[in-house]
């Protein structure tokens, strides 16, 4: 499970991170170590998707939050990637 | 470090330059670093460039470097060819400049439907935004064509270097300058008709390319060298991804 976009996602959901800690927190919980320019295009799509808003600037790092449609979008797809691994944990345990 | 963001067009770093150039200061700029951030900002430039159709434009772009690199690697082919096996290499070889002569005919056919439109908009005022674009076009196309002339009298090797890189900087620099001119028109079904036109020539190429170098590679396995079958490669694919991804985000 890498896709950027569910990684930041998953990320901005314990609060508003900007782009390097962004990266050592999903460094952190996911063991994947996002390029830069990965997860500025992986920011890019999100918000102009309307899943995640900047905050004010704090020098030159801005800071990121997740927006109530992100919230959904998220919950949607832990919710698909929960029945794929109780499908799998199932199937492995008849096997 | 800044040089690198100049890779991601300008309205993209305007809005998230300062923000990257952050992150990047903040950690070890590594080489793998670096090419994510190439590749990322490569990737904001084709999404930036409009309508599905001017990405194919820039796929088109693409695979004619890959085109040219092919047609120079395939020079005499037959000469090394064994006599009693050329039916499939030579369908496949034809199958690729007949494709070409198509897909070209598709681009020049689309640019001849915008030419009126492009006019029009220029003695509007569209000069000014597009004097840029077309200036660099203009310019890589005079060096391109002047290294050309010198090559045909001198045929040093720093002379072919020098026309070869300004042909492709003429190439992608006209490229960019089409795609900005094509933003400013309003879009018309036939572009997008022609687009698929030209996507399907180059998909046709690359599998009649592969069979090409495939038979070649069998035969005469000296003859390709993997160099000029990397550089091929990788240009073609390029421009069909490109095209390609045009058809689901168009």
């Amino acid at each position: 499970m890498n896709d950027p976009g569910l990684l930041i996602l998953t990320s901005l959901s314990s609060g508003p991170k900007h782009g390097h800690a962004l990266l050592l927190d999903i460094d952190e919980f996911a063991g994947v170590r996002l390029g830069p320019g990965t997860l500025y295009g992986a920011i890019t799509r999100l918000e102009e998707r309307g899943l995640i808003e900047p905050l004010g600037a704090d020098d030159r790092r801005r800071p990121y939050r997740l927006t109530a449609a992100g919230a959904e979008a998220l919950e949607g797809s832990l919710a698909g990637l929960r029945r794929i691994v109780d499908v799998g944990t199932a199937r492995l345990a008849t096997a | 470090m800044r040089l690198l963001l100049r890779v991601y067009p300008r309205r993209w770093r305007d809005r998230y330059g300062d923000e990257l150039l952050a992150l990047l200061e903040a950690e070890p700029l590594t080489w793998r670093a670096r090419a994510n951030v190439v590749a990322a900002g490569l990737v904001e430039r084709t999404r930036g460039s409009g309508p599905g159709h001017l990405r194919v434009l820039w796929g088109w772009a693409f695979f004619v470097v890959g085109g040219m690199a092919f047609q120079k690697t395939s020079e005499h082919w037959q000469g090394v060819f064994p006599s009693g096996h050329l039916a499939t290499p030579t369908v496949a070889f034809d199958t690729v400049q007949v494709a070409a002569v198509i897909g070209s005919a598709a681009v020049l056919a689309g640019v001849a439907l915008a030419l009126p439109a492009f006019v029009r908009d220029l003695r509007r005022g569209g000069w000014t935004a597009l004097r840029r674009p077309l200036l660099a076009a203009a310019s890589g196309t005079i060096v391109a064509a002047a290294s050309l002339l010198v090559l045909s009298h001198d045929h040093a090797l720093a002379v072919g270097v020098v026309f070869v890189l300004s042909a492709i900087f003429a190439l992608f620099a006209s490229t960019h300058a089409a795609v900005a001119a094509a933003r400013r028109l309003p879009s018309q079904r036939v572009y997008s008709v022609l687009a698929t036109g030209v996507t399907l020539t180059m998909v046709v190429m690359v599998g009649a390319a592969t069979a090409w170098f495939a038979a070649v590679t069998v035969r005469s396995p000296s003859f390709v060298g993997a160099t000029q079958l990397a550089v091929t490669g990788a240009f073609m694919l390029t421009g069909v991804a490109l095209a390609v991804t045009r058809t689901r985000t168009a």
